[in-house]
């Protein structure tokens, strides 16, 4: 074991420190959610992360996007969590992606992961990233952030939740009124980076076919059974 | 029966910023019903998420009991 993870012990063998370099991670969206997602998971050892990303940074972003700084501006996201993971962890493999995941481009990008990380900004392209992970049956860890307010989920392949989350509504939700704090994606994306983790050791998800629901105004933290009907 | 009614998020400018309320309302009563008696119409609401019954995901139609904690929770889709 490298002396790099030796602050991963004992929480992760050795073994399964090991084993996290086996694994391929694909992380939809860099910007809040999956620039800390990435960070984490490169962080810990897992071997290799696609990232996947169109969008390149803006001013506006710069309020919580780890991989955002004011001499990034302009630059490709995607391109730009290669590029942070090469100084942060070299052991790590992370390819770019700089491209919007599209009905067309969706399954190619996804195929071959262990497992799929939503964080995406939108619940169109949601919806398109799980009905691709269901079909392709990778876990997907969806996470989703507004002003204090987060939410994780892990949706094992044959148990689609967003038609119970969503509905059937494509806008977007309350971080148009919001916006998006950089403490609520830190804590949002900490918690899809543990259920990943857990995922992909074997060690099960606390969040399978549950629903986290963060509060940072209230503190307030809850767990939702996800009933098999929908609205 | 008695339902106390929790909003969440931007839900709670509903309760005027307060999260909760106890309310009294026939027996029977959905979760539909129940908010549309305080005033809440999900189906206008273009925040709206999703509700619970004591913790646990269910439909909007689905019948409130005495004693029922019922939350109501936005829609977030940001990243």
């Amino acid at each position: 074991m490298k002396k790099r993870y030796e602050r991963n012990m004992n929480a992760l063998t050795a073994e399964e420190n090991a084993r996290l370099s086996g694994f391929r991670v694909c992380v939809v969206g860099c910007g809040g959610l999956g620039g800390y997602v990435i960070e984490f998971l490169g962080r810990l050892g897992v071997g290799h992360i696609t990232a996947v990303d169109g969008d390149a940074f803006e001013e506006s972003n710069l309020n919580r996007q780890l991989l955002s700084d004011e001499g990034s501006l302009g630059e490709n996201k995607a391109e730009a969590a290669a590029k942070r993971m090469k100084d942060v962890n070299s052991n790590v493999t992370v390819s770019a992606v700089k491209k919007y995941v599209t009905d067309e481009n969706c399954e190619s990008i996804l195929r071959g992961h262990h497992i799929a990380i939503d964080a995406l900004d939108n619940v169109k392209t949601r919806r398109l990233l799980e009905n691709t992970a269901q079909k392709l049956e990778i876990p997907l860890v969806h996470g989703a952030i507004a002003g204090w307010f987060g939410q994780v989920c892990v949706i094992m392949p044959g148990f689609p939740v967003f038609d119970k989350l969503y509905l059937g509504s494509t806008e977007p939700g309350m971080e148009n009124e919001l916006g998006n704090l950089p403490f609520t994606a830190a804590a949002t994306a900490s918690v899809q980076a543990a259920e990943a983790t857990k995922v992909l050791l074997g060690k099960g998800s606390a969040l399978s076919g549950k629903l986290l629901a963060l509060d940072l105004m209230s503190q307030d933290y809850e767990v939702f059974e996800l009933a098999t009907q929908s609205v | 029966m008695v339902v106390t009614i929790l909003l969440k998020g931007s839900l709670a400018k509903f309760f005027n910023g307060e999260k909760e309320k106890t309310v009294d309302l026939p027996d029977g009563c959905s979760c539909e019903e129940a908010l549309l008696a305080c005033g809440i119409d999900w189906k206008q609401e273009k925040n709206f998420g999703f509700v619970a019954i004591n913790s646990k995901r269910v439909m909007i139609c689905d019948i409130l009991r005495d004693g029922d904690e019922l939350k109501a929770y936005p829609k977030i889709s940001g990243g």
